[in-house]
């Protein structure tokens, strides 16, 4: 696997100035902590993405910047604008909400010029401040309905629409105004698949071609990995990893960032020195260093990275206890001392069969341990906890 | 309404459609069959061919109702809003006070405002050196209508607010609305069918009150209510029921058009 090629190839680097930034900022509910001193800044431009499990804190922090939450501790900026005590109305960041929001009393044109009818601009001939005309509310609007896909659909009942049709309208609304960031909490939750993957396709047009930063909530890794620039791994009120979804997947923080990316075989290890790792009774080369001599560890393995050879060639050997069809590739449970490993192969191979396992060097990623060492990454059970962590479609209701 | 097909449906209603023909259908048919015969029984239109001698006491009431129900939009929308804003410990609390008076029989609240109000009651003794006269003036009756009829109004809107989802509220603000532009552009609207439900409530109670005018007018004037209450008392029920009759149609128009404002999706509707 080669990461690094991977890095430069798919992760743009951002110059951009830092357009919201929190220090600190902490929150609770009835004496319960959903946010522990969260730090974080977004640049200019930037699609970030806050991902977690239900109640992580992502939500929380969604609406703390948007301004229907007030932080207990910490500071927000905006620029170099201290904003933390600025109600929502006042902020240049607009908000796309989980279940649209959009105003059951307007047609569509009235819900996307709404905030248009509300803006002030400077007036040309005296000082002072005019409202806009009804000529450039309908230029603003037929031209935002035209990004949307939506023209023809001014008069609407947005009640009569489609769930792919309203999020579009709420879009709209969102973006009419030109905010400098736009937030977006699980806008595609209540979409069904096939229509998820093109608007994750059209969200991120939409970004590139307008070049405002978005702030998107999700639970979905796959989401969060496919459109973003910089993912935010949250756990319990805390942020786990910040990084381009590459370093995410590849080089994970921690044991919760690595079984909640992807699929990940995470043993107890002990780092014998620089680049050299004990696991499962078998010493690995590996590419990490900068760890104490017999430091322990928690190593990850990604399955797809495991190679199957026959039992005399390998680094460790193991027997199988299942086999998954799973069309591109075989899901393999191979028990290796007591602790099972999921593998996937393109070969078959037949249960009970002994097989050896092959793993190259740059395949082991070595991490510190951590509160979550030891939680998760085993699959003795056939764990079914991330599916049951992105399937979490109950919102937080914070 | 949508078509009851299920047998099971059927016999579910029976109970409420033998009641409903029985109170109200039955005592209608009565109204229509006594406004329209004479006292022998023989069919008559002279009941209705004297009603415009009443046109003045109508035009009365209809004054002092609409009035009234004026007065209890505007005491009554900001008094909901302030509730359904609430905590929702206090608003229990609140919606409870606001019921309390409801508790005790309407006669006898028009009767202690009287206590309080008269002309040499405690409030003209006390600070007016029993100068103040109340009883007996248009404004008097009003506070009746507005003082005994104010829950009505109160709870529909209560009810149609707090059933806002919060995230329009939290939409409005995110598109620049402050919470006057947000209650005025937003709120409002969506609250239409509160507020139908409760003028609706608020104004047919005042139109056809008669002991509220009675006590508090202080026999200086007549409003409809006392009119047909009148009518009954003296015995003359065909002409009694021809005003009854009248007055519903009138109701029943004016509720009409009022429905035409309500938004059909949203239930609000009393007819």
């Amino acid at each position: 696997m080669a990461k690094l090629v991977e890095i430069k190839g798919t992760s743009k680097s951002y110059d951009g100035a830092k357009v919201i930034e929190l220090k600190n900022i902490s929150k609770s509910y009835d004496g319960e902590r959903v946010l522990d001193s969260v730090s974080l800044y977004i640049r200019d431009g930037e699609f970030v993405t806050l991902l977690g499990p239900s109640g992580c804190g992502k939500t929380t922090t969604l609406r703390i910047i948007g301004g229907f939450e007030m932080a207990d501790e910490g500071e927000l900026y905006f620029g170099d604008t201290e904003i933390s005590d600025v109600p929502a109305h006042k902020r240049q960041v607009n908000t796309v909400f989980q279940k649209y929001a959009l105003f059951p009393h307007l047609n569509v044109y009235e819900n996307i010029a709404f905030p248009l009818r509300l803006k002030k601009v400077p007036a040309d001939t005296k000082r002072g401040t005019r409202k806009l005309t009804e000529d450039e509310i309908r230029d603003r609007v037929t031209e935002m309905l035209a990004m949307v896909a939506l023209s023809g659909f001014e008069n609407k009942s947005v009640s009569t629409l489609s769930g792919g049709q309203q999020q579009r309208v709420a879009i709209a609304r969102a973006l009419i105004s030109h905010p400098k960031v736009l937030l977006l909490d699980e806008p595609l939750g209540a979409l069904d698949l096939k229509l998820r993957k093109d608007m994750q396709n059209e969200l991120k047009a939409i970004q590139q071609a307008i070049g405002i930063t978005f702030v998107y909530v999700t639970h979905d890794q796959e989401e969060a990995l496919s459109m973003s620039d910089t993912v935010v791994v949250m756990a319990d009120g805390e942020i786990q990893q910040i990084g381009t979804p590459t370093d995410i997947y590849n080089e994970p923080k921690n044991a919760f960032v690595a079984d909640f990316i992807g699929e990940s075989n995470i043993i107890d290890g002990i780092m014998l020195e620089d680049k050299q790792v004990k696991f499962a009774g078998h010493v690995f080369e590996c590419l990490d260093g900068g760890f104490d001599k017999n430091e322990p560890v928690d190593v990850v393995v990604r399955p797809e990275d495991v190679d199957v050879v026959p039992p005399d060639k390998g680094m460790l050997r193991g027997q199988v206890t299942g086999v998954t069809f799973k069309g591109v590739h075989y899901e393999i449970i191979v028990d290796i001392k007591g602790f099972k490993w999921m593998i996937q192969s393109t070969d078959y191979v037949e249960p009970d069969e002994n097989i050896g396992l092959y793993i190259e060097p740059d395949a082991i990623h070595v991490m510190k341990k951590s509160k979550y060492s030891g939680k998760f990454g085993d699959y003795s059970s056939f764990s079914d906890e991330i599916d049951q962590l992105s399937n979490a479609d109950t919102a937080e209701e914070f | 309404m949508k078509k009851k097909n299920s047998i099971m449906r059927s016999i579910a209603a029976a109970p409420h459609i033998f009641w409903a023909v029985l109170f109200i259908v039955l005592p209608l048919i009565i109204v229509v069959y006594y406004a329209f015969t004479d006292e022998s029984g023989a069919f008559a239109l002279e009941n209705i061919a004297s009603l415009p001698k009443y046109a003045p006491i109508f035009g009365l009431s209809i004054e002092l109702s609409v009035i009234a129900t004026a007065i209890c939009l505007l005491i009554g929308y900001p008094l909901a809003y302030v509730i359904s804003k609430a905590k929702p410990e206090h608003q229990k609390i609140l919606v409870m006070l606001l019921m309390l008076p409801m508790w005790t029989n309407l006669l006898i609240r028009t009767y202690s405002i009287m206590a309080i109000l008269d002309n040499g009651g405690i409030v003209s003794t006390l600070f007016f050196d029993k100068s103040l006269r109340l009883i007996g003036t248009k404004g008097i009756v009003i506070f009746g209508m507005v003082y005994d009829f104010l829950p009505y109004m109160v709870l529909p809107i209560y009810t149609c607010i707090s059933k806002i989802d919060k995230r329009m509220w939290e939409a409005a603000a995110d598109l620049g609305c402050n919470t006057f532009m947000t209650l005025w552009k937003v709120i409002l609207p969506l609250s239409r069918s509160g507020i139908i439900s409760g003028v609706t409530m608020v104004l047919v109670p005042s139109i056809s009150t008669f002991y509220i005018s009675q006590k508090l007018g202080g026999g200086t004037f007549e409003l409809i209510g006392d009119t047909i209450e009148r009518q009954f008392i003296s015995g003359t029920l065909n002409t009694g029921a021809a005003i009854s009759f009248v007055m519903m149609l009138l109701i029943l128009l004016s509720l009409t058009v009022m429905n035409k404002f309500a938004d059909p999706d949203d239930g609000g509707i009393i007819v």
